[in-house]
């Protein structure tokens, strides 16, 4: 029966193992995820941090999270710096927000912004 | 040979073929961007039946085509698991040196990222291990000519006509393009596509002397030929609509639309379905 009876080397046996726990564990993740994990719409959450000064402005750092379980497409989040003497918009739209991923990206102000004048909010996505 | 252990140098030869394979067939897609969206797009349940599918064509093709020319279900499996494995390991390696995966993104984006890409790699994977080596055993086209006539003919032919298919058309299904040809072309364009894939395909296996259509493909009457291009057109049909709906292609779309998105990837599909069925068994 020509070389069909060729044992397995310790390499083959390695691959082999490994092999089936991803094959196994990938299959399980699926399953598990198809019974338990309730899909949740998207949900998008807007943290802004810490304000650097840049030579043509003001950059804000921007976090969008999104807490739902299905991908929001286009999401456009406008940043509104109110102060009492004037207002200035800033905006920033992102492709992709997977489910419970986060995006990062900066606003620039021309003016700087102080405590408590920042507002954001989330002006629109799509559901690819 | 007997019962003797395999030599390590040969076993690593034998993956680093079949890592050719799988690069070489699905670089395309790990190179494109709707693929990456499919991976956090798709529900798992989608994703599920796509990894089932692809588990079951590889275990079809080692069936018919694989190493060995006896084994049991269980070997059969052995081998799908364990290219399905590299392929997965493959996968997560070429999207993590692209850039495409990251720690801080959430793990079903990832899982999802790598399942999407790792089916056809783990078919090209397959189709490297036992087509791209040289000519180390004499005796292998004895072993193919066997399998040939010891195995029931359409089933066969069908199984690994659907691994062309998804092979070559899979590259393809997941773009924006074929949305954009399908819904820009006018009708009678479509129907040219259609006739050349037909055509195409049929002339493959019954007129211009392809590598392996000879040993291959049974030809004896025109009718033969016949119902075998019909076939697989067929198989080329029903794998670009398995895709498309798998990528989410046919969201919202006319029925005019789907059956013209299928019809436009049925000419790569056709295409694989024909000689790439040829290649990966000859």
């Amino acid at each position: 029966m020509k070389k069909n009876k060729e044992e397995k080397n310790w390499l083959e046996w390695l691959v082999t193992i490994v092999s089936a726990i991803l094959v196994f564990f990938t299959f399980g993740f699926l399953v598990y995820q198809l019974i338990f994990v309730e899909n949740t719409p998207a949900d998008i959450e807007v943290v802004l941090g810490e304000v650097t000064q840049k030579d043509n402005g003001y950059a804000v750092a921007i976090t969008a999270k999104n807490k739902g379980s299905e991908t929001a497409e286009n999401v456009i989040i406008e940043i509104v710096l109110q102060s009492v003497e004037s207002e200035e918009k800033a905006q920033i739209t992102f492709t992709y927000l997977p489910g419970k991923s986060s995006g990062n990206g900066w606003v620039i102000f021309t003016l700087k912004p102080k405590d408590g004048e920042l507002k954001s909010h989330v002006l629109g996505y799509e559901i690819p | 040979m007997g019962t003797s252990e395999k030599p390590i140098n040969e076993s690593l030869k034998e993956y680093a073929r079949g890592i050719t394979g799988g690069l070489l067939f699905s670089l395309p897609m790990l190179y494109t961007m709707e693929l990456w969206w499919t991976g956090f797009i798709a529900d798992p349940l989608p994703l599920l039946l796509y990894f089932i599918v692809g588990m079951f064509l590889l275990m079809v093709y080692n069936h018919y085509v694989g190493i060995r020319e006896e084994h049991s279900l269980l070997e059969g499996l052995e081998e799908s698991i364990e290219e399905m494995g590299v392929g997965i390991l493959l996968t997560a390696f070429i999207l993590w040196v692209t850039g495409r995966i990251a720690p801080s993104m959430s793990f079903s984006e990832i899982s999802g990222k790598i399942i999407v890409e790792a089916v056809t790699v783990a078919i090209g994977i397959s189709v490297g291990k036992s087509q791209l080596g040289g000519n180390t055993d004499e005796d292998k086209e004895s072993k193919i000519s066997q399998k040939i006539t010891s195995k029931p003919h359409v089933l066969r032919t069908v199984n690994i006509a659907l691994c062309g298919a998804i092979l070559i058309a899979s590259n393809v299904a997941p773009t924006e393009e074929v949305i954009v040809i399908a819904l820009e072309s006018e009708i009678f364009k479509l129907l040219i596509i259609a006739l050349l894939s037909i055509s195409i395909g049929g002339a493959v296996l019954y007129y211009i002397n392809f590598k392996g259509a000879k040993t291959t493909v049974v030809h004896s009457t025109t009718w033969n030929a016949l119902v075998g291009t019909l076939i697989m057109y067929a198989v080329a049909l029903v794998s670009s609509a398995f895709m498309l709906w798998f990528f989410g292609r046919f969201n919202g779309l006319s029925l005019y639309g789907m059956v013209a998105e299928t019809v436009v990837l049925g000419f790569p599909a056709a295409l694989g379905a024909s000689a790439g069925r040829l290649l990966i068994q000859s």
